[in-house]
């Protein structure tokens, strides 16, 4: 229960570097959403053995970890948790492709290791340019701007009170957990006989907990339904944003770069 | 069974983007009709967090090393139904890509696809509700909540493989690929089966009206046309089976393809069997049998696709620690 705490206490901690207040903060929720989808399509539709083309897909979460002022750290560790599939997925490539296809002083690369290279760091990119978005952009700015895109709204609010309700439901768990250890005589977890009646009874607990929420969350004039949403103002600043961000992944995407500068490079 | 960005080519993430969002504008469609709905929502959503949490602990699977965590989608469809079940893992699925990093944003399509539109709208109607509409007994909610679980799994286990195969990311013979991640996938059905099992008994048990009301004849699935349905699994199946086929044309039988890239055209030595042995294992496992490049083939073109590479990422590092200097320089009290 503490590792849940523990992990949903994480999950609020990039909500709240969402509050701040830089210039990509400032930004317009739809150009962030746009330029993110436009890199992730551009960085996703490479080919898995141009391992050299992906380095400049490098400049965006750089730059925006600095400009944001988020830790690279937290982004770096989360985003290493995309890690383990994709491996799993290209150490076979490994394995079956062995033709040399590169070589750097000494050492040869194989296709096979240079795939697994790319799928790497494909997946560490892309997983830290989601996890920008939501660090500078606070979560119910993002879900309005999905209603202003016309996403069902009963899928919104459900995606809403599914972020909040898990706070609910790790207390619920946290008190039920006291509840036994208090009363087991020293035995830390419930036996396993016990777990279905266990997990049933704070499902149920917690379902009562959400009524009683949502109960209040009505008598404060919430309904599910179309509202009004006001837009932000699209700024001129969110047209350089949108050009810029977006512009240089096609560009990126699109011609060979880094082999033009290798080929002028003065050396 | 979360998939990444990465493992994803973007026309199958979009094709598969495609398929999930006509499943879920028809889920929406469907449970709007519902006149209880408002009372419906909070179950719907804190059994959205229930699974969230479910899925964050790992369960380690005897004999292979490995372990899996619980997909949810049986244990949702039971409690709330096809689609209302669908649109809860939906929301499940788009919280825990946009704050967990678990799954890609690109990649949600398929992950909704294999954890939601399977086991809620597939197999929650085609062999859970069929089985409890007989009377849910004890004996048979355990029977079909592992069968379920299992199916479901199973089939979401074999379009990760199919999705991945599609997208080009793994030169894993598909064989291969599918005696890979079959077999681990049944003991994690076998395991959430009996998860699902355990739970929805003790709310059988104590709120019985909870689970009899998403079995009852006249819910959803037999008042709604499954005809649009019916028509995007057709497209997406088109859009797959073409996908494999552009693969198989451009590739040559798997198990062929193996024993050429490992046997290659180097005639073994005669010489003592243990030694030639030895010498064909050792080749078979070596990572790079010949330190060359074949007939030095385009060495050129990539060294100087890595020079640029490696002073790309050298001016990207610069920018960005000049950025957080300047801001750091910036945010300082001044003298």
């Amino acid at each position: 229960m503490a590792d849940i705490r523990s992990k949903i206490n994480a999950l609020y901690s990039l909500e709240q570097l969402a509050a701040g207040d830089t210039v990509l903060h400032r930004l317009h929720p739809l150009g962030k959403l746009l330029v993110t989808f436009a890199y992730l399509i551009c960085l996703l539709s490479l080919d898995c053995s141009s391992l050299h083309r992906l380095a400049p897909f490098l400049f965006y979460p750089i730059i925006c970890t600095a400009i944001a002022a988020i830790p690279a750290g937290m982004i770096l560790s989360r985003a290493a948790l995309a890690l383990p599939f994709a491996l799993l997925a290209g150490i076979s490539n490994v394995f079956i492709n062995r033709t040399p296809a590169l070589r750097i002083g000494g050492i040869i690369l194989s296709a096979g290791m240079i795939s697994l290279l790319v799928l790497a760091l494909r997946a560490l990119l892309s997983v830290s340019a989601v996890l920008l978005l939501v660090a500078v952009t606070p979560f119910p700015k993002l879900t309005e701007q999905l209603r202003r895109l016309h996403m069902p709204e009963l899928l919104i609010a459900l995606t809403e009170m599914t972020y909040r309700y898990l706070g609910i439901l790790a207390e619920e768990g946290a008190n039920m957990l006291t509840a036994f250890r208090l009363r087991s005589c020293g035995s830390q977890w419930p036996h396993l006989q016990l777990f279905g009646s266990m997990t049933g009874q704070l499902l149920l607990r917690s379902f009562d907990r959400a009524e009683r929420v949502y109960h209040a969350i009505q008598c404060r004039c919430w309904h599910l339904g179309r509202r009004q949403i006001s837009s932000p103002p699209w700024r001129i600043g969110d047209w350089i944003f949108l050009i810029l961000g977006a512009g240089s992944s096609l560009a990126f995407r699109q011609f060979d770069l880094m082999q033009m500068i290798g080929e002028h490079w003065p050396w | 069974m979360h998939m990444a960005d990465a493992l994803l080519s973007a026309p199958v993430g979009g094709a598969m983007y495609a398929a999930s969002a006509g499943a879920l504008g028809w889920a929406v469609k469907n449970i709007e009709k519902e006149p209880q709905l408002d009372r419906k929502l909070p179950l719907m959503a804190m059994s959205g967090a229930f699974v969230f949490a479910a899925q964050m602990i790992n369960f380690s699977i005897p004999g292979t090393g490995s372990s899996g965590h619980l997909g949810g989608g049986m244990l949702l469809a039971g409690l709330l139904g096809g689609a209302p079940a669908l649109l809860t893992i939906a929301a499940v699925l788009t919280v825990q890509c946009l704050f967990f990093a678990d799954g890609g944003l690109l990649a949600l399509g398929a992950n909704i696809f294999n954890m939601g539109v399977i086991p809620c709208l597939l197999v929650w109607p085609l062999i859970f509700r069929p089985i409890l509409r007989k009377g849910a007994t004890k004996g048979r909610l355990w029977l079909t909540s592992i069968l379920a679980s299992v199916i479901s799994l199973q089939l979401g286990a074999f379009c990760v493989v199919l999705e991945t195969l599609c997208s080009g990311v793994t030169e894993l013979p598909f064989g291969l690929f599918l005696s890979l991640m079959q077999p681990i996938h049944l003991a994690i059905g076998l395991v959430e089966g009996i998860v699902t099992a355990a739970i929805l008994t003790y709310v059988m048990q104590t709120r019985p009206e909870l689970l009899t009301a998403n079995i009852s004849p006249q819910s959803e699935l037999t008042s709604v046309s499954l005809k649009p349905l019916a028509i995007a699994l057709a497209i997406l199946a088109v859009l797959v089976g073409g996908g494999l086929s552009l693969l198989a044309s451009s590739y040559p039988d798997g198990l062929e393809w193996s024993i050429q890239r490992i046997t290659g055209t180097t005639d073994l030595e005669r010489g003592d069997a243990v030694h030639s042995q030895a010498a064909a294992v050792q080749k078979s496992l070596a990572i790079l049998p010949d330190y060359d490049y074949p007939s030095g083939q385009g060495q050129g073109t990539t060294a100087s696709g890595l020079l640029g590479a490696a002073i790309t990422c050298a001016l990207a590092a610069l920018i960005g620690l000049a950025i957080s200097c300047l801001k750091k320089f910036r945010s300082a009290p001044q003298q």
